[in-house]
């Protein structure tokens, strides 16, 4: 039986705003998982706080909504707990790149399998629109009234220039099509999969809008010259911006996840162990 | 000659080998058939710094350390002068003259023994190392109790035979250098061990090591944390059993991301728990509150050190009672214990984890520098109680409940509070965790009336908790006495010795420990203090944490109180002082 989008309704109904990016990132991680075939309940999407953080409600898998910033750790753990699981952590520019990137840069590290797909829209939206750490320089916001000072983070540069995460790739809300093959990409991939995904923020972003985003992407599996195990060529392709986007994977390779290493999952899930009588009487010896 | 009843000290620099020297001495008493009680002290240095670390041994109950030092071994000058106050006549001091070029320090006053032991000299001879002193200092002051040799010997060869046997060879040798050197020479030593057959093996380990084993026996299988004394070793400790007790153990980048972690894993269905200090847990309050919230089973070791702040990083303190009651915003369900001793280090970790999932609720064990990184000789741990997962659903009970159609609900309204738990990955069981207020399927709610009754769900958990599984407070010593000692957590390891020290002096004290602080089952904490005359309770702090509580709660004021805040322990004799003022 092929699954049908109303099978991922849920009780609840977005509250976005309407025209928000935030509809095509759903829609995209909904088509991705009708495509990966798996049971629904397989699926345990983990997200943050922000607009972005309520997706999970409206995806009718398992879901946690955590607390902001901290998806990632959230989500490694369930994913560690039962790695037959397909696990996704969503959540904001904030999020991840702000408060929460001290996880981003671990979770990079450690190339646990999961994928994480961050709402980039340039402003914290939740909150009402003040600057993000992705929002470009100059543009006033209730937090940078004066023009935001900083540079901004590039999430594409940063992570190839982090060893160990594996699936690089960056995504439009506004070409959906697309955003579901990489999100099934990211799914499907074994390692961990950052899906950088440019959300524009109908309401507080007035600058990185659709028509800013429709005039400049374009899709790098359409460029034959395109590699994407050549790190160099990955790191040239996300410098650009101001004439052109490049979305799709920049960057995807095979190797060694995290729990490869841990002999405690490698013939069952953690969860999957009986516990009602551990003997720890072999530990004893040690302090006699 | 007093038998079996004596206190054993060693002090040097850092990196002088001294925490090893200690463990082996308390395991040679162990094996004598003693027990033994081990305090370490130590500055927040690596290397450098006063260390000590003493044994007392008991032939009955060793529960604490005391006041006076019976042997005193003396790696450094500094050792002697900082700790002549615990030096009683009849004493003896292990030294070595090379160390004391300029003299010995003169006491004056106490008729002490001296023992010198040329110990560079023979280990410049053998070409050994300098910590190898410690091994002959080891085998002298065992000499000097005239310990059976055949003990001795089997716990230096076991000890060092694991890893390198002629490592242990060469050990053996030095401790009988060091035996020889002394044995049989001072008559006028007045300690001795007379060997006994203890009726159960026993073991000597540390409060942090009985918290691992506790959870390991409790089935944890995932474990997060970051560094922060005094709750590394338990990370230490997991870490290296990690593979041989199918663990995942995960060193994480902050204590966030440790409090995180345990939550993610607890939600799938995995025991999990993290352990730190005061810092730490500050970082972890907000997903603490989460873990109330989603109603997600955790178990915490929050190990208190005296703050604010950074504080005394390797001293003791009993602190953060409030702050671990407290933590967090808003109101959610916790379940808070305090142990105090390595047995109940044990037992309070394993019995969390069954509460965390009976009550699908943050369970927060607080103990302190003092019960975890003190060893003891303890009998081989049992669990008194079975794993008790709560209302985790089978699939088969989760497809039953399903049957006609009926929706999931995470957070079902039930008579006790408690909802039943289907865990991802199970068919039909589909639902959201979240940190937002929630109806009863987990969708976010703003509604008054469904923001209350979750509330009232959540403490309805508490009230079936004190209804079946809480315990009240216990007396330890004589009934009807005079004056109760009341104390929580490590306040019992010298309020015990306090106890037996009033009796040998024919007064009438007893003590009243508290492990069930939050909630505090009221009832049996009422019942208890009726039973008692005066009361003075003892506690770690300035401002009189669980007097406050208790206060507050049950509204019993305590006669009087003994605190302290200056980063070191009780001891039992200044527990008795103080309770003899208020007999
Ligand atoms: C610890 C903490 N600090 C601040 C907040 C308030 N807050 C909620 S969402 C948010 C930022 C939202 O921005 P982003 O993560 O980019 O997500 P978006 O709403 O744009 O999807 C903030 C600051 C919070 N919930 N928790
Ligand atoms: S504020 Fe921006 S990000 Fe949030 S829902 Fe509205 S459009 Fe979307």
């Amino acid at each position: 039986m092929t699954m049908k989008l109303t099978n991922l309704q849920t009780t609840e109904n977005p509250d976005w705003c309407p025209g928000c990016g935030d509809f095509g990132i759903l829609m995209g991680i909904k088509k991705a998982l009708i495509a990966l075939e798996r049971p629904l309940h397989e699926t345990c999407i983990v997200s943050g706080i922000g607009c972005s953080g309520k997706l999970n409600h409206f995806v009718n898998t398992y879901g946690f909504e955590g607390i902001h910033g901290r998806a990632l750790p959230l989500a490694a753990a369930v994913h560690l707990a039962n790695h037959k699981l397909n696990v996704v952590a969503v959540g904001g520019d904030g999020d991840g790149y702000g408060i929460g990137m001290a996880h981003f840069m671990h979770a990079m590290r450690r190339n646990m399998d999961m994928t994480y797909i961050v709402h980039n829209n340039q402003v914290y939206g939740l909150t009402k629109g003040q600057y993000s750490p992705t929002t470009e320089p100059g543009m006033k916001t209730s937090s940078s009234p004066f023009g935001a000072i900083e540079t901004p983070v590039n999430p594409i540069k940063l992570a190839l220039a982090s060893e160990g995460i594996s699936f690089i790739a960056r995504g439009f809300a506004g070409d959906i099509q697309f955003l579901h093959d990489i999100i099934l990409a990211g799914m499907k991939h074994n390692g961990f999969a950052l899906i950088d995904v440019l959300q524009p923020c109908v309401t507080f972003n007035k600058l990185n809008t659709y028509e800013f985003f429709k005039s400049r992407v374009y899709r790098l599996d359409e460029d034959t010259t395109y590699d994407n195990t050549n790190k160099k060529m990955a790191m040239e392709r996300c410098e650009e911006w101001d004439t052109r986007i490049a979305t799709g994977i920049f960057y995807q390779v095979d190797t060694p996840t995290y729990e490869d290493s841990l002999p405690a999952i490698a013939e069952k899930p953690l969860v999957e162990h009986d516990i009602t009588n551990i003997d720890i009487t072999p530990l004893f010896k040690e302090f006699m | 000659m007093e038998t079996n009843r004596f206190q054993w000290k060693i002090g040097g620099e850092a990196g002088f080998g001294i925490m090893t020297t200690g463990l082996v001495f308390s395991r040679v008493c162990m094996r004598a058939g003693l027990k033994t009680f081990a305090y370490p002290e130590y500055p927040s240095l690596i290397r450098g710094g006063h260390n000590t670390y003493q044994v007392f041994v008991d032939a009955e109950q060793a529960s604490t350390q005391i006041h006076p030092v019976h042997i005193l071994v003396a790696l450094n000058k500094e050792t002697i002068t900082l700790h002549t106050e615990e030096l009683i006549d009849g004493s003896a001091i292990i030294y070595d003259p090379a160390d004391f070029k300029d003299g010995l320090p003169t006491i004056e006053g106490k008729q002490l023994i001296w023992v010198p032991v040329p110990m560079n000299q023979i280990i410049k001879e053998r070409e050994g190392h300098r910590v190898a002193r410690n091994t002959i200092a080891i085998g002298a002051s065992l000499g000097l109790l005239q310990c059976p040799w055949e003990i001795i010997e089997g716990v230096i060869s076991d000890w060092f035979g694991k890893k390198k046997p002629h490592l242990a060879e060469e050990n053996v040798a030095l401790t009988k250098i060091g035996y020889d050197a002394v044995a049989g020479k001072y008559a006028t030593f007045n300690y001795n061990i007379e060997a006994r057959t203890p009726a159960k093996p026993h073991m000597v380990i540390s409060g942090n090591g009985s918290i691992a084993m506790g959870a390991m026996k409790a089935g944890m299988k995932f474990f997060a944390a970051y560094p922060m004394t005094p709750s590394s070793d338990i990370l230490g400790y997991l870490s290296r059993q990690e593979r041989k007790m199918d663990l995942v153990v995960k060193h994480t980048e902050d204590e966030i991301a440790a409090m995180n972690m345990i939550i993610g894993a607890g939600f799938a269905g995995v025991r999990a728990m993290t352990a730190t200090s005061g810092g730490g847990f500050a970082l972890m309050g907000e997903a603490l509150g989460m873990a109330g919230l989603a109603e997600v089973p955790i178990v915490v070791i929050m190990g208190q050190r005296p703050g604010p702040s950074t504080g005394l990083p390797t001293w003791t303190s009993q602190a953060d009672l409030r702050f671990v009651l407290h933590a967090s915003q808003g109101e959610f369900p916790r379940i808070v214990l305090t142990p105090g001793d390595a047995e109940e280090c044990f037992q309070s970790t394993y019995e969390a984890f069954n509460l965390a999932e009976k009550y699908q609720t943050p369970v927060i064990v607080v103990v302190d520098k003092y019960v975890q990184e003190s060893w003891k000789s303890v009998e081989l741990y049992e669990a008194t109680t079975s794993i008790d997962r709560g209302k985790l659903l089978t699939q088969d009970e989760l497809n039953a409940a399903v049957e006609n159609g009926a929706a999931y609900l995470r957070h079902k309204y039930t008579q006790d509070g408690v909802s039943p738990r289907a865990l991802p990955g199970m068919e039909h069981g589909r639902h959201i965790a979240s940190s937002y207020e929630h109806v009863e399927s987990g969708a976010t709610t703003e509604d008054e009336l469904e923001t209350v009754k979750q509330n009232d769900k959540r403490f309805e958990k508490l009230q079936t908790f004190l209804k079946t599984d809480a315990k009240g407070p216990v007396f330890y010593g004589p009934e009807n006495a005079d004056l109760t000692i009341v104390g929580w957590g490590s306040t019992k390891q010298p309020a015990l010795e306090a106890v037996r020290m009033a009796e040998a002096a024919g007064l009438s004290i007893n003590y009243l420990h508290f492990i069930y602080i939050d909630p505090l089952p009221l009832k049996l904490v009422q019942e208890a203090l009726r039973k008692t005359k005066k009361t003075l309770c003892v506690e770690g702090n300035k401002l009189g944490q669980l007097e406050g509580w208790v206060r507050e709660h049950a509204g019993i004021t305590m006669s009087d109180h003994f605190r302290k805040y200056g980063g070191r322990p009780f001891y039992p004799e200044e527990i008795l002082e103080q309770a003899k003022k208020h007999l």
